[in-house]
């Protein structure tokens, strides 16, 4: 594990970031952000007409996906990502693999339910619920 | 380099906690590990977006339609230039360049304070109209995200200002930006809820 000491570039990349280069981050041309900047305007444009033509429900996925492609792109180039070791990629990826599932599974379990969630009248909802000893129990403790 | 001639007694296979490069990769590493607690900070409003979008179609476009999606763009274009300057920021200081640093994380910061002026004046105009979190969901889930997204923001403007300080006196060097480069990841972060919550509450209608 010989680091050199003097040059610019520290040492031979730690475990941390063993599949990335060695040394500190990632120099990029200027011409990187700039190009990424206007993609980016270009993109808002994009998102802001979409929604201007009726797709139906296509409209909300299609601003998702544009959404999406943006926030690869910050990702990728602002953020340095494309350059990062495996281990700072799995880390970006994991709460998104998690995102996925919260809004999904939420999504999937709330579509499927008969009654609408009780917004309001929760103690209402409660009294007409099959548990009735509970209820009664609940009812007869307020008096 | 002197903390390796240093006198600090360290037990053996502890040196390499005073290597610079390191710290830099273990508080890059670090701040990855937050950016994935805040994107699940902020899932947990998106997953109730998602429900009550699906509830209460109706109210959700008509609330759309109330807010301003002129201000929301312009919103965007300034967080997105701000995020360019804060990725040059982050380049000035890889080059050790601290004149740089301070030059763009000024534009940074001024973008900052745009934003929240906006934001400011989009929330007034709300007010004015006896709109509030508690009007509707559509509202609440609003006034909750933007809010929640300002918040962020303000902690983005302070942090920016605590590095212009550090570059002011050249702190920054070709082998030491960490605080350049976290922040940075932090305020990307900031603007990359934006770029979902732009279209998601503005632009449903």
């Amino acid at each position: 594990m010989g680091h050199g000491g003097t040059g610019k570039r520290l040492g031979d990349g730690s475990l941390l970031t063993q599949d990335a280069d060695e040394g500190l981050g990632h120099i990029l041309p200027t011409q990187v952000y700039v190009k990424t900047l206007l993609t980016l305007l270009v993109l808002t444009v994009v998102t802001v007409a979409v929604s201007r033509v009726d797709l139906g429900a296509l409209n909300a996925a299609v601003a998702i996906f544009v959404a999406s492609v943006k926030a690869l792109l910050v990702c990728m180039f602002f953020m340095h990502l494309k350059f990062e070791g495996k281990l700072i990629i799995a880390y970006a990826i994991y709460p998104i693999i998690l995102l996925v599932l919260l809004i999904g599974g939420t999504l999937e379990d709330f579509r499927h339910r008969a009654e609408p969630l009780p917004m309001t009248g929760f103690q209402e909802s409660l009294i007409q619920a099959p548990m009735k000893a509970h209820s009664n129990e609940a009812h007869s403790s307020h008096h | 380099m002197s903390s390796h001639d240093s006198a600090v007694e360290l037990p053996p296979g502890h040196f390499h906690h005073l290597e610079p490069e390191q710290a830099y990769h273990s508080a890059k590493f670090g701040m990855w590990l937050f950016l994935a607690t805040e994107v699940l900070f902020f899932g947990g409003l998106f997953a109730a977006y998602a429900v009550f979008h699906w509830k209460y179609y109706d109210m959700f476009h008509t609330g759309a339609q109330q807010l301003n999606w002129k201000l929301g763009a312009v919103n965007t274009v300034v967080l997105l230039v701000s995020s360019f300057f804060m990725a040059l920021g982050v380049d000035g200081a890889q080059h050790g360049n601290n004149k740089k640093v301070f030059r763009c994380l000024s534009v940074t910061l001024i973008c900052g304070f745009l934003f929240m002026i906006i934001k400011g004046f989009e929330y007034s105009a709300k007010f004015s109209h006896g709109i509030y979190p508690s009007t509707n969901m559509f509202f609440g889930l609003y006034f909750s995200m933007t809010g929640l997204h300002g918040f962020h923001v303000v902690v983005g403007i302070g942090t920016i200002l605590w590095l212009m300080m550090l570059a002011k006196k050249n702190r920054f060097s070709e082998t030491y930006y960490t605080p350049v480069e976290v922040v940075g990841l932090y305020w990307h972060l900031v603007d990359l809820v934006w770029i979902y919550l732009f279209p998601l509450l503005y632009l449903v209608s």
